[in-house]
């Protein structure tokens, strides 16, 4: 089973092996390699300690919250398998919820150019811009051209209504942007590898500065109906630094072979279906 | 190089403190455009008045070509492109509300309606070999006034479901200048050497939206506009 991205169909089943071990591989982790490494690595890994130690103090906005302002890019494969950025790699699924999904509709809905949904939308492979303004942060997606307008200041979420990128109120804990997103419906998937949840999603998105180029992002995701406990995912943000990068306009448009086009990427030349390049001349983009 | 930035600096913090009146949550009043740019009567779907539409003079200066192309696309609402989720483009997508954050570097335009987003950029140059539906925008101030050139415009949007339309040569240049604390005058000077005989000009007023729970929601374009466009299918197919 080869874990494409394929904006049309994901493969079928919740259960992907090769995904996963595709999914590993990427990040990384080869069998057996880590304990012949480890102890060459030792200095190093004090070394980073200390730098993990001194606690990385993030640039402030005027009105004294941390900067997150600028374009940022996931640089992994999660929206074909999230399992790659979940922790431990697992998804607890309570056994209905399995029987649900294979059961379930077997076309990715943003093949129909469907918005992809909180928490997916944060791991598209694609660059996004972070805005601040007192009381809000926005986020500009350069996929789709979604867009989040979350106010700061804590308000009820609103109730009876459901969006495709869900209810987001958000809050500062010390220096993490804590966004609790709810009203999210069923329609959306978690990845192309079908992954999905119920109307009871409840996605608890945790952005933190590490570094001049990083942020850390983790998200606890919960949904009663579809597993058994509670689960998270997490990833780094990296800022794209090319110069002159600015975001485009990214459209989607049915296919005719039941595809979705995105006329400002094509594949990559080497033919590795994760990637895309940028087909307007400035940048190679984030998208990788 | 250090002191061209410095004087870039210098030069848009007056500019930024002067206008921070165009940010917040504004209502464009269209009388009608997004039906018709031109005065057209009332009707089922769009409310029982006749409106006057928002192009100054009540006439567009099409060459004659395209006068009898519009004769033909007014008979084809089905085309707009707005009906399957495109987005609507500039001047378009300004008829319906959107809220705008200004920085020094960039003007933010996040609209409700195909949760389209532009950014604004207040330096650099359009790019070349682009093309798109919201095009790329330039800003400057002039004075309390957001001057916004807008090029890179393709030539899939329309100015309204009454046929007007433009070329891939389309050039616009808004104008929002604030006329008191709650209302703005958008302007826009539409440029196409390839449809019309000569720029022409619209405008309408933006009025702030003043509740205190002020806040635009998602616009869920593709399930409502799959129901609208291909609805009759889809129930004939059960028969």
């Amino acid at each position: 089973m080869r874990c494409t991205y394929r904006f049309s169909e994901g493969p079928g089943g919740a259960a992907l092996p090769g995904c996963r071990r595709a999914s590993a591989r990427r990040a990384g982790r080869k069998p057996g390699g880590r304990l012949k490494a480890w102890p060459h690595m030792l200095p190093l890994t004090f070394l980073l300690a200390g730098f993990a130690c001194a606690q990385y103090q993030a640039p402030r906005t005027a009105d004294g919250k941390p900067d997150l302002q600028g374009i940022w890019e996931p640089r992994n494969a999660a929206a074909f398998d999230v399992s790659e950025i979940a922790e431990g790699h697992e998804i607890p699924y309570l056994p209905a919820a399995l029987e649900r999904e294979q059961k379930a509709d077997r076309v990715d809905p943003i093949a129909h150019c469907g918005m992809p949904g909180v928490p997916r939308i944060s791991y598209m492979p694609f660059p996004f811009q972070i805005v601040q303004r007192p009381g809000v942060v926005v986020f500009l997606y350069e996929y789709l051209h979604n867009e989040r307008i979350i106010s700061t200041n804590p308000r009820p979420h609103l109730d009876g209504i459901d969006f495709y990128l869900g209810d987001s109120v958000a809050h500062w804990e010390g220096d993490t942007l804590v966004i609790d997103v709810t009203d999210l419906g069923d329609k959306t998937w978690l990845d192309s590898a079908r992954h999905t949840h119920s109307d009871a999603l409840h996605v608890v998105e945790r952005y933190t500065r590490t570094g001049p180029n990083t942020i850390t992002y983790e998200a606890t995701i919960d949904d009663p109906k579809t597993y058994s406990h509670a689960w998270k995912i997490k990833m780094p943000l990296h800022r794209n630094n090319e110069p002159g990068f600015e975001l485009r306009e990214q459209e989607c448009t049915e296919g005719d072979d039941g595809r979705a086009i995105h006329p400002l990427y094509r594949p990559a030349a080497n033919g590795d279906p994760l990637e895309f390049v940028r087909t307007y001349p400035s940048g190679k983009g984030g998208a990788q | 190089m250090r002191i061209g930035w410095l004087v870039c600096i210098l030069a848009s913090v007056p500019a930024f403190a002067q206008n921070p009146s165009l940010e917040g949550y504004w209502q464009p009043r269209t009388s009608g455009a997004a039906y018709s740019i031109l005065p057209h009567p009332g009707g089922f779907f769009l409310g029982a008045e006749s409106k006057t539409g928002i192009v100054e003079g009540g006439d567009l200066p099409y060459q004659p070509w395209a006068a009898a192309k519009v004769k033909e696309l007014t008979q084809h609402m089905e085309l707009d492109p707005t009906g399957h989720c495109h987005y609507e483009g500039i001047p378009h997508a300004m008829y319906f509300g959107f809220q705008i954050y200004v920085t020094p570097q960039y003007v933010f335009m996040m609209h409700e309606n195909m949760h389209a987003w532009r950014i604004i950029y207040m330096s650099g140059s359009h790019p070349k070999d682009y093309s798109a539906w919201m095009g790329d925008s330039r800003g400057r101030w002039d004075g309390k006034t957001l001057v916004v050139d807008v090029a890179d415009l393709n030539d899939k949007s329309v100015f309204d479901m009454a046929g007007h339309f433009h070329s891939g040569a389309m050039h616009v240049v808004e104008r929002f200048t604030p006329v008191d604390a709650d209302a703005v005058n958008y302007e826009a000077t539409i440029d196409d050497p390839k449809v019309f005989t000569r720029p022409w000009k619209m405008s309408f007023p933006l009025y702030r939206r003043l509740e205190k729970n002020a806040q635009f929601l998602e616009f869920k374009c593709v399930p409502f506009s799959e129901e609208l466009v291909y609805g009759h299918l889809r129930k004939q197919a059960g028969k």
